[in-house]
């Protein structure tokens, strides 16, 4: 893909559409919010029916064979990051309640398989899933791949209701889910997650079978297993039947092709996908909304991750009702675990959420005292306060630092999009400076379509490149302002993937690289590559499927793929491109990777709401100043 | 107020009867003066009255780097101690009597220096250093003291004549000196052992406010592999963080601008062909440059910079009375200082 090199003063006509799109596009295509979920109910009976018919013959003749892959797998691939979760479980206080709670709903489904499955595993939640996903496919087991065990599982779909409704464009009816095409299963899947998350809301059951049992849905003739339900119910579960599948046979081999895992990421949790169906019953709705949107990448960047949380804390500690026998501030943490836990299963945690949370955890401790309402007044204030004062108050005084480094001729060059850097560039607009932005951004996710479209309204002008460009932009740059995830001990910046080869190619020409970072995001953790730590998103993103959209407007493929084919709908499965088998591919394997480290060598200040200072002094912060904004 | 006293007349008073004083200390002994002097009856009049005060001695010299960080310094002294005012009359004085404690010991921080500095020179070296620096000709001269033998090539830093000054104090203390050319840095970089400079200020990022040619000394220095050290006062720590040369407080648009081609112009045109006047290619410049006036040479050398800033990824270690300090451990000594 050539890089998109757009002058001063106009926004790239690639991006004009997407500009239009971010809410609209977003709802049509896969049910992204609970709430737009469950507004379609009829389709969701179709689905849940559907999907459910397709299961039933495979998991009552596989429920023997699936036993042995769970163990299989309890050992094998996830064990390798196993010990990242149990230190999680130490941060966060996720206990062992939370993996009972998660099971329970499955295990009360009464069928033979199920039981089965779930009383010998009780205590491995994380296997759980994948182990569901066998019982779903053993009978597969012989044959390799999702394709594959789709396939088996058409003629079974065959005889049940064909799917119908409006939804029926995007989700053809069953006898053609074996012609569909890879991302139109995943789509389907998207949208039974989610209708999954709408059950789940509405206080229905979790399970697709109960639900529609609930829901009087007619589907006398199969008796649909809700573990293939849940099963499907996220993208990732494909993927992981195939592992499984192949695990039952014992090719392990095969199993290090199928899991697309790649060597040196392996102890990374693999990507995660809002899974309402892992959490347990009694989180606050909030919680839960906040969690699936930063799932879905509806909330993303670290300040809006963190304000999210902690709004949705603020929410279910508000309407929190002390059980008997305790108090709010002593009880009030047990209650909160699980939704901490739930967050982190949605998406791994992010730096700045983390430490909020222990600020917020901080503040309960300190006030265990408390009569109830004052404690949750207090607890409440302090969350606001935490907002105000770390967040958006820091925000502007970042800005107003920022301010003072820009000046009349200046050439900026900004990578993806952060909050504060948008914020300063605005600031800094309205003030009168006269100067230039260069964007730069990179798939998957074009984050910084979103800052050039707000920079572009405002009137500065910008220049839209993609990172690939940087080497030919960087000649007439003169400084160069990012933002950051987090800034950790060493000084290094964690940042969204790319940061680093712009930090660098902007050290290699000696113009100034500055952070815009609050202190809150600084961390304890010392980290020397991105390897160490890091967050592996959705391989999919990565392929060049149009109706591969996960909810992001920025996701959408390549503006030069999209032009190739623009408004014809036939020519949209040549615009899918190359990857999009990519899972069936034996020897691929697809890496995307969301963060990177830029070691503090390139960074030449960090403007912080104490000022400007070295990223060295990270732990000076850390210790001077942070114990002082405690009290 | 500060009415019937003039800070800067004193400030520049006590800079021309005592020139071992620098300039963050006469500043912080002036606004002393002023405290002494002062009629303000109220804490925000006091305050204000101070920061005026400052603020005028900022702008009353044209390189106010090193005197701006004195200001701050103790401005951020009164602001800190001004939490606990009990009785007003008696927080002046005891302002005063710890301003003067200040001046006092800022004078023995050389010493310090100096004595933390001696063991960096061995025996048998060959010290390259820039223009003239209290601070570093003290340190010599301790080193000198303690017998250590050593040769030094001293910059003669036009326009200042810095270097000069220099040679005279440290040939007086019986160390063989050599003034060298401002240009020929890179060609005794060879024989040199470890380069030392002073500081007009230090920034946060321990980066080097100084005489202009320090920063390419550094580059040259580096480029050879030379250790080069600053020598500092922790008064001159200043809360600025440049992001390069033309980052600096120092620099306005004046700063190296190109002249106007106007004077000698029409005479020059027929040589170098239809020339724009402030766009014009540098070899016009260089000729009608030769031409020029000397009062033009006047307003050139004004348009020239006088410091520079060398960026701490260029500085082995600081030298200052809180410590040897690498460069980051500067910016842990501000962070403490003024948060």
């Amino acid at each position: 893909m050539d890089p998109k090199k757009k002058t001063v003063g106009f926004v790239p006509d690639h991006d004009a559409d997407t500009t239009t799109s971010p809410g609209g596009s977003n709802n049509t295509s896969t049910v992204n919010s609970p709430v737009s979920a469950f507004s379609n109910t009829p389709d969701l009976n179709n689905t849940t029916n559907n999907n459910s018919t397709t299961s039933t013959p495979n998991s009552a003749g596989s429920a023997p064979a699936s036993s042995q892959p769970r163990s299989i797998n309890t050992s094998g691939a996830r064990s390798s990051y196993e010990p990242m979760k149990s230190s999680y479980e130490e941060q966060w206080g996720l206990t062992p309640t939370r993996t009972q709670k998660t099971a329970s709903p499955r295990d009360g489904s009464g069928f033979p398989a199920k039981e089965q499955g779930a009383g010998s595993h009780k205590k491995e939640n994380k296997v759980k899933t994948s182990g569901l996903g066998i019982q779903a496919n053993a009978g597969s087991a012989s044959t390799d791949g999702p394709q594959s065990s789709t396939s088996s599982a058409g003629p079974a779909s065959a005889g049940g209701p064909p799917s119908s409704g409006k939804g029926g464009s995007q989700k053809p009816s069953a006898p053609s889910q074996k012609s569909m095409t890879k991302a139109e299963r995943r789509e389907l899947q998207e949208k039974q997650k989610a209708e999954k998350a709408a059950r789940v809301s509405a206080g229905l059951p979790a399970s697709g079978k109960k639900a529609a049992q609930v829901l009087n849905q007619p589907n006398s003739g199969f008796s649909p297993n809700p573990s293939k339900s849940l099963a499907t119910s996220f993208p990732g579960a494909e993927a992981e039947k195939a592992i499984a599948a192949a695990e039952s046979t014992g090719q392990t081999r095969r199993r290090e092709k199928l899991t697309k895992e790649i060597g040196l990421f392996a102890h990374l949790d693999p990507p995660k996908f809002a899974n309402t169906a892992l959490a347990p019953k009694d989180l606050h709705p909030a919680v839960v909304h906040a969690g699936l949107q930063m799932a879905q990448f509806k909330i993303c960047g670290a300040n809006a991750r963190c304000v999210a949380t902690l709004n949705a804390f603020r929410k279910a500690i508000q309407d929190y009702q002390t059980p008997p026998n305790t108090t709010l501030s002593r009880h009030i943490q047990t209650y909160l675990n699980p939704h901490i836990s739930y967050l982190v299963t949605c998406r791994p945690m992010a730096v700045s959420m983390g430490n909020a949370i222990r600020y917020l955890k901080y503040e309960i401790g300190k006030n265990l005292e408390l009569p109830d309402e004052d404690a949750r007044a207090l607890f409440v204030e302090k969350i606001d306060n935490f907002i105000r004062d770390r967040i958006t108050m820091a925000d502007q005084v970042i800005t107003s630092l920022g301010l003072q480094k820009i000046q009349d001729g200046d050439v900026i060059l900004t990578y993806a999009r952060s909050s504060v850097v948008q914020g300063l560039l605005l600031a800094a607009h309205a003030k009168g400076i006269k100067f230039k932005v260069i964007v730069v951004d990179s798939r998957p996710r074009f984050e910084g379509k979103q800052l050039l479209r707000a920079l572009a309204a405002a009137g500065v002008p910008c220049t839209y490149v993609l990172l690939t460009a940087i080497g030919h932009v960087m000649r007439e740059v003169n400084k160069v302002i990012l933002g950051a995830h987090s800034l950790l001990s060493n000084g290094a910046l964690y940042s969204r993937a790319g940061t680093a080869v712009v930090a660098m190619s902007a050290h290699e020409r000696k113009i100034p690289v500055i952070v815009c970072c609050e202190t809150y995001k600084f961390s304890e953790r010392v980290q020397l590559d991105s390897f160490v730590q890091n967050e592996i998103g959705n391989p999919d993103e990565l392929v060049n499927d149009q109706n591969n959209n996960f909810g992001h407007s920025s996701t959408r493929c390549h503006p030069s793929v999209r032009g190739a084919n623009s408004g014809d709908a036939a020519s949209a499965a040549a615009g899918a491109g190359v990857l999009t088998g990519w899972r069936e591919s034996r020897d691929l394997k697809l890496l995307n990777l969301l963060y990177d480290l830029t070691p503090s060598e390139f960074v030449t200040v960090v403007i912080t709401e104490v000022g400007l200072i070295p990223c060295t002094s990270v732990p000076v912060i850390l210790r001077e100043f942070l114990p002082m904004m405690q009290q | 107020m500060s009415k019937d006293f003039d800070v800067v007349a004193n400030y520049k008073s006590l800079l021309l009867n005592s020139p071992e004083l620098s300039m963050p200390v006469a500043a912080i002994q002036s606004l002393v003066e002023l405290i002494k002097h002062s009629s303000a009856t109220t804490m925000s009049e006091f305050m204000l009255s101070i920061n005026v005060a400052s603020q005028l001695l900022k702008s009353s010299v044209r390189n106010s780097i090193s005197l701006s960080a004195g200001c701050d310094l103790f401005l951020r002294f009164v602001t800190r101690n001004s939490q606990d005012v009990a009785e007003f009359e008696a927080w002046k004085a005891t302002l005063i009597v710890r301003g003067q404690s200040f001046v006092e010991k800022a004078d023995a921080c050389r010493y310090k220096i100096a004595e933390l500095g001696v063991p960096f020179i061995k025996d048998g070296s060959t010290i390259l250093i820039h223009a003239h620096s209290r601070v570093v000709s003290l340190l010599l001269q301790k080193a000198a003291e303690n017998h250590k033998r050593f040769k030094v090539f001293v910059t003669e830093s036009s326009q200042t004549h810095g270097g000069i000054r220099s040679a005279k104090v440290l040939r007086a203390a019986g160390i063989p000196t050599t003034i060298i050319l401002d240009a020929a840095v890179g060609y005794v970089i060879d024989k040199v052992d470890m380069v030392l400079v002073g500081a007009e200020g230090v920034v946060e990022n321990g980066g080097l406010i100084n005489q202009i040619g320090s920063y390419q000394m550094a580059i040259v220095a580096k480029a050879a592999n030379k250790p080069f050290y600053a020598v500092a006062e922790s008064y001159k720590f200043v809360r600025l963080f440049p992001l390069n040369q033309y980052d600096l407080p120092t620099y306005n648009a004046d700063t190296l601008s190109f002249q106007e081609l106007n004077v000698d112009y029409d005479s020059k045109t027929d040589e170098t062909g239809s020339v724009s006047s402030s766009a014009a290619p540098s070899s016009a410049l260089s000729q009608t440059a030769l031409h020029m006036k000397t009062s033009e040479d006047q307003a050139s050398q004004g348009s020239n910079p006088l410091v520079d800033y060398t960026p701490p990824n260029y500085i082995t270690l600081l030298f200052t009375d809180l410590g040897v300090l690498t460069p980051s451990g500067v910016s842990d000594e501000l962070i403490k200082l003024y948060l």
